[in-house]
């Protein structure tokens, strides 16, 4: 039984804590003043991380009201009681006196380093919001509103966006995005990939930097529980990354893989598991297009509209889901006199090639071991196994991947669907033990929509949307800023004037530095909500905000661990410090000077549409409420009695775990609500058709084919001397540019690195911890970019590639300076460098040399 | 009375160094000194490389280098384990930091003034910020760390942080004798740490010593640590040391 | 830890230990042999200060380098030059270092393990 100074907050709202006593342990301010000592009064408040992206539930502790340190939250399945390194030492950043006190008003110009006035909160809302009202006046789409990490997604990415106008931007497209449209477009839910992980028991981990970072939609720390938790039941582990580190010591096997031929890889895979007869026949005929047959031209054969599958018992082609009919998974068979096929026997034609062997001289993997890893895939699989959980009788596939930020590539939408199919031929999607997606069965609207797009003329909007360049498209900021640039050269008509920064540094965490340089230029005011000045503010913002960390209430949040359904709420456990507030009222005043706070459509009915929230809790939209109470109606509006004074004591809402019928997409009645898997993607096909019909070149339409089909990297095509690829990573000490200035992480990872193999290094004249440049080169431009760097020796990483992690390469803040600069200024983007999705590649091809 | 140890679990162990920093912020301890240190090494040669992590506490031996060559008894055994040292009694000698085999002494070269997680290159007092913050953040000094404990009643939690006297982890003396575990073990996300009394059959740390084969570090010094190592994941003669810290800069 | 620095510090303990089995000193000392010598300290018979330390001229190296005559690369584990020598120490032995870790204490062992010098380390492990 843990044991827990918690113990003897009965007193001070301990609630369901207290639960968790087994009697006798004291707190220690208690012991002391047992002892006739006056060490004050100590409590414990519930609240969440500011720091990461997920939220975990953390105990603030407070010392005669003062925070002094954060611990994990037990009770929040996310998280179970813990604490990456940064959470750990997030209590220093909280007192940072380098957070923005005031808000600041820029005195000079911009495009360089800022110098500001201190300023009222009403001065500078007044400015701000004056500049929102007249720009939506003329044209809402001149409004912009950027965000890096969005805390409570209703009330700003949902309501503020809707009242307001704006163009709304993320970080997807830098993150994994390109994942995630492959998943929508191929199976329907909202994610990438991630393991079953309590009934898995062979996984590719594919690029996932396990001891430092996220995999499919969580950040630290819940994967890697769940994959300790794994290996100890006899979980394998395949690693699939040109670099081991990330991997840590859980690597059972690794396939060091040239960066960027993940595709090639995947198609090797099924070349293997295909020849080997590892094919979950069933499930392909019933749940995937797989059947259809498709026409020379490339397009499903349709008779009266329907798709067709060929039916051997009658020797005839017959409707899809015609009543009786047990379709042909493979062959060739004429139909009206036309030749068809089905799209498996297609499929198979397609990787026929992609043989070990091929794929060996374009991975750098063995062909010995490509093979081996697929046919053990294979085995694990135990296609057609079952298993029964929850009274469903679902397939049991054990075998699983973890793919995510590795999506982030040129090739990256059709990758992510070539690792997909290789698991659709094993049956082990949406299988017990196998493929997940999203915590539960929940198609996205994508599924539908990234099917059916309708490919505009121009004018386009600032990302592209609908258009010859990005039919499918992850909204990339860096197309923006390429856009903004040239807007003529993308059929744009105009350029976007008012910018919103929204938790966000653009010209820290987004690629390239040089792009964001350039066009925000052309931004005539910024405005820039953050509790540090960052990078960007430094050289664009006109005002600064100071946005509160953890002194706020924000959410809600999720606290799910995957298997669980849990709601949590960040819940202030001290005042906002210096002036600075909470961004939901800072929202709130910011629409109230811009007109748009209340009444129909304003800001205020937006959050209770945003909130769903029932209509004895919706918010008057003639008032403006305090946080909290927005939050204690949304509480009550979901059941919970006491409202938002439930979070206040217990932290988390546990619902329960996820049944097996909400779980898998199997279990859904019929499967998967019917949604057809497209292994065969018709309308990518039929996008590229339109794409060369409307005059787009080749570098935006070449990888709209039907399957994923291999090509060299456009970044292949720089000259030789050019012979590293550069990868980026992230470490656990950091979270994007918002934590190498904290002084207790930055002391465990002081300083930039390039990360060289030695025989590379060698061959260089290149010493452990000599200075070196690293040279980028833009296959398409012929721009070159370099940055100098300290370079450390791995044997780690593969003799063609270097790596750099991110978090480095700010500023602004005097604890930042001078760790080294950041891969962003080596990256490209636009054409050449994002995938076809418009999704942000990170590989691009370096040279290096002694400094 | 106690048996206490460690039990580390390397096939858990995500080098992640949560610990380092739970410890740090628990102790207060100063910049570039590691009461709770995580190795993380690199051995063989590319495409057969190994990574490993290795946390590496204070081993609290049973039969202590530094306790033997304390010349003035600040450095102690106490009766449930903890290899304690007396604030007031070192006199800055180093004789401990020279025997100890495992390196887990830390002299204060200088007086400390960085990375008290409580101050940002400010006086190192948390007063420093009262100004700051016009007054808005209530001075602190940690209360856990000045008290006296045991029943020898010396002053051995929190280390000093002063000019002149060596300090290193504790087992956070301050959380066991009321009933909690280090910093570290409650700390570690992947629970790969586990403290508790050896002798206590039912308790966890015992449970996973006897669950699995165990090794100790430098068990050839005879030094007897009460921190064992537990899991297949272990670095071999020739790892490499990578990824290590900043030392020192104020 | 660096390959160089333990095969060296290997072959100075082997060096070492030859040494103790002869009960010869270092050559270039011209004291008497090392029990005798290990037990006049711990008598007071030979004067090595009263203050403890590991500063050159406090107790710890008057008894080491002065007293026994061990060379700075017995415990220092690269070899400096006679020219550096106060001026830099590499941090092999300083455990306050950056570097914080295991620092090789196998040359202690030689006398340090059931004598001669006074019982530091435990019997060795089977």
């Amino acid at each position: 039984m843990r044991i827990s100074r918690r113990g003897l907050l009965k007193g001070t709202g301990g609630g369901v804590l207290a639960s968790f006593l087994s009697g006798g342990p004291r707190t220690l301010v208690a012991a002391a003043q047992e002892k006739g000592g006056s060490a004050g009064t100590e409590d414990f408040v519930p609240t969440t991380c500011w720091i990461g992206k997920q939220d975990c539930g953390m105990l603030a502790r407070r010392i005669n009201g003062r925070v002094v340190s954060f611990t994990g939250h037990p009770d929040n399945p996310r998280n179970l009681g813990k604490l990456c390194p940064k959470g750990v030492a997030q209590i220093m950043a909280i007192y940072d006196p380098n957070r923005v006190q005031t808000p600041l008003i820029r005195t000079n110009e911009k495009g360089k380093s800022g110098t500001w006035r201190p300023a009222s909160w009403d001065e500078a809302l007044t400015l701000v919001g004056q500049k929102i009202k007249e720009v939506r006046a003329r044209d809402k789409r001149l409004l912009v509103w950027q965000k890096g990490r969005s805390k409570a997604g209703a009330f700003y990415d949902n309501a503020f966006v809707k009242a307001s106008g704006a163009t709304a931007l993320g970080h997807g497209a830098y993150c994994s995005d390109a994942g995630y449209r492959a998943a929508e477009y191929t199976i329907g839910p909202h994610g990438v990939l991630h393991p079953d992980f309590r009934h898995t028991k062979y996984l590719l981990s594919w690029g996932w930097n396990i001891t430092n970072a996220g995999g499919n939609k969580f950040c630290w720390l819940t994967w890697p529980r769940q994959l300790v938790q794994a290996r100890k039941r006899g979980l394998k582990v395949v690693v699939i990354d040109p670099r081991l580190r990330g991997a840590g010591p859980f690597a059972d096997e690794w396939l060091p893989i040239r960066p960027g031929t993940d595709l090639a890889l995947a198609l090797a895979f099924a070349n293997v598991l295909i020849e080997k007869g590892f094919v979950d026949r069933g499930y392909l005929v019933k749940y995937s297009n797989s059947p259809y047959l498709v026409k020379e031209d490339g397009s499903f054969l349709r008779v009266d509209g329907k798709e067709q599958v060929w039916d051997p018992a009658s020797g005839s082609a017959k409707a899809v889901g015609a009543p009786g009919v047990e379709p042909a998974l493979e062959g060739e068979y004429t139909v009206a006199g036309a030749k068809v096929k089905t799209a498996y026997q297609l499929f198979k034609e397609h990787v026929a090639r992609s043989t070990p062997e091929w794929a060996a001289g374009v991975c750098g993997v063995p062909a010995g071991d490509i093979r081996r890893i697929a046919t053990e895939l294979g085995e694990n699989a135990l296609i057609g196994h079952t298993v029964v959980l929850d009274g469903v009788t679902l397939p049991h596939r054990p075998v699983s991947i973890m793919a995510y930020h590795m999506a982030q590539q040129e090739h990256g939408f059709q990758a992510i669907r070539a690792m997909i199919m290789v698991f659709m031929l094993v049956g082990a999607m949406e299988a017990v033990g196998g493929v997940r997606i999203d915590f539960t069965w929940k198609p996205h609207a994508n599924y539908d929509k990234l099917d059916q797009i309708k490919i505009k003329d121009p004018p386009y909007n600032i990302y592209l949307g609908d258009s010859k360049y990005f039919p499918i498209n992850s909204k990339l900021p860096g197309i923006v800023a390429k856009v903004m640039l040239n807007p003529a050269k993308y059929g744009v008509d105009y350029v976007p004037e008012v910018l919103i920064l929204h938790m966000v540094n653009p010209l820290g965490s987004f690629s390239s530095q040089p792009d964001f340089i350039e066009s925000y230029k052309k931004y005539k005011f910024v405005a820039a909500i953050d509790p540090w000045l960052c990078e960007t503010a430094d050289y664009f913002a006109d005002v600064i905000l100071p946005a509160a960390t953890i002194e706020k209430y924000e959410g809600p949040l999720g606290a799910s661990d995957q298997y669980v359904d849990a709601t949590t709420l960040r819940v202030p456990p001290m005042k906002p410090l210096f002036q600075s507030r909470a961004e939901i009222d800072i929202y709130m005043d910011l629409c109230e000077k811009a007109g748009i706070l209340y009444g129909k459509d304003g800001y205020l009915d937006e959050v209770n549409r945003a909130l769903k929230l029932k209509d004895a809790y919706k918010l008057d939209l003639n008032t403006k409420p305090a946080v909290r109470e927005i939050f204690d109606r949304w509480a009550k509006s979901e059941g919970i009695a006491d409202g938002v004074a439930h979070f206040e004591k217990n932290g988390v809402r546990v619902k329960g775990r996820f049944s097996a019928k909400a779980f898998y997409g199997f279990a859904q009645s019929p499967p998967f609500n019917g949604k057809t898997h497209r292994l065969y993607g018709e309308s990518l096909l039929r996008y590229q058709q339109e794409m060369k019909a409307k005059g787009s070149e080749k570098i935006y339409w070449q990888d709209y084919t039907p399957f994923p089909t291999w090509r060299p990297p456009t970044m292949e095509a720089s000259p030789p001397q050019y012979d590293f690829i550069l990868i980026t990573y992230k470490l656990i000490e950091f979270k994007q540019s918002r934590s190498s200035f904290i002084p207790l992480l930055a002391e465990l990872a002081p300083e930039q690195r390039l990360d060289i193999n030695p025989k590379a290094a060698r061959q260089r004249g290149i010493k452990d911890g000599d200075m070196v440049w690293v040279e980028s080169h833009n296959a398409l431009t012929g721009e070159t970019r370099k940055v100098q760097v300290r370079a450390v020796l791995s044997e780690g990483i593969r003799p063609d590639t270097v790596g750099m992690p991110h978090h480095y390469g700010m500023w602004t803040h005097p604890a930042a300076k001078g760790q080294g600069p950041t891969p962003n200024a080596l990256f490209f983007t636009g054409e050449g460098y994002v995938s076809n999705t418009a999704d942000q590649s990170f590989l691009v091809k370096v040279r290096v040399f002694k400094a | 009375m106690p048996r206490y140890g460690m039990v580390i679990d390397l096939d858990r162990c995500q080098g992640c160094r949560a610990c380092v920093e739970a410890c740090k912020v628990e102790n207060n301890t100063p910049q570039a000194i590691f009461w709770m240190y995580v190795f993380r090494f690199e051995e063989g040669e590319f495409p057969d490389t190994r990574i490993s992590f290795l946390p590496r506490p204070c081993m609290h031996c049973d039969n202590a280098p530094c306790v033997k060559v304390c010349p003035t008894g600040a450095r102690y055994k106490r009766d449930d384990g903890l290899v304690a040292t007396d604030v007031d009694k070192c006199i800055g000698c180093r004789y401990c930091a020279a025997a100890c085999p495992y390196g887990v002494n830390y002299f204060n070269w200088k007086e400390p003034k960085a990375n008290h997680y409580l101050d940002w290159s400010a006086p190192a007092t948390a007063q420093a910020l009262q100004p700051v913050t016009g007054g808005a953040v209530p001075p602190y000094k940690n209360p856990d760390l000045e008290r006296k404990w045991g029943k020898e009643q010396r002053k051995i939690a929190g280390g000093g942080h002063r000019q002149g006297v060596i300090e290193k982890c504790t087992f956070c003396v301050q959380r066991v004798e009321t009933g909690l575990k280090p910093a570290c073990v409650t700390a570690c996300p992947v629970s790969a740490l586990e403290f508790g009394d050896l002798d206590d059959s039912a308790g966890a740390a015992s449970r996973r010593l006897r669950a699995d084969r165990s090794f100790r570090l430098r068990e050839e010094f005879g030094t007897e640590p009460r921190v064992h190592y537990i899991g297949a994941a272990r670095a071999g003669t020739g790892a490499r040391e990578i990824e290590q810290p900043r030392g020192a800069t104020a | 830890m660096n390959i160089q620095r333990a095969v060296l510090a290997l072959l100075l303990m082997a060096g070492l230990l030859a040494a103790a089995a002869t009960t010869t000193p270092a050559a270039d000392s011209g004291v008497a042999p090392w029990p005798d010598t290990a037990e006049k300290i711990r008598k007071g018979q030979i004067d090595v200060g009263k203050t403890y330390g590991m500063k050159p001229d406090q107790r710890f190296h008057r008894i080491h380098e002065s007293t026994l005559g061990l060379d700075c690369a017995t415990c220092h584990a690269e070899r400096i030059p006679p020219s550096a020598r106060p001026f830099t120490l590499p941090p092999a032995v300083d455990a306050s270092s950056a570097s914080p870790g295991p620092v090789d204490r196998r040359s202690c062992q030689g006398c340090h393990i059931a004598g001669p010098g006074r019982d530091v380390y435990g019997s060795r492990a089977p």
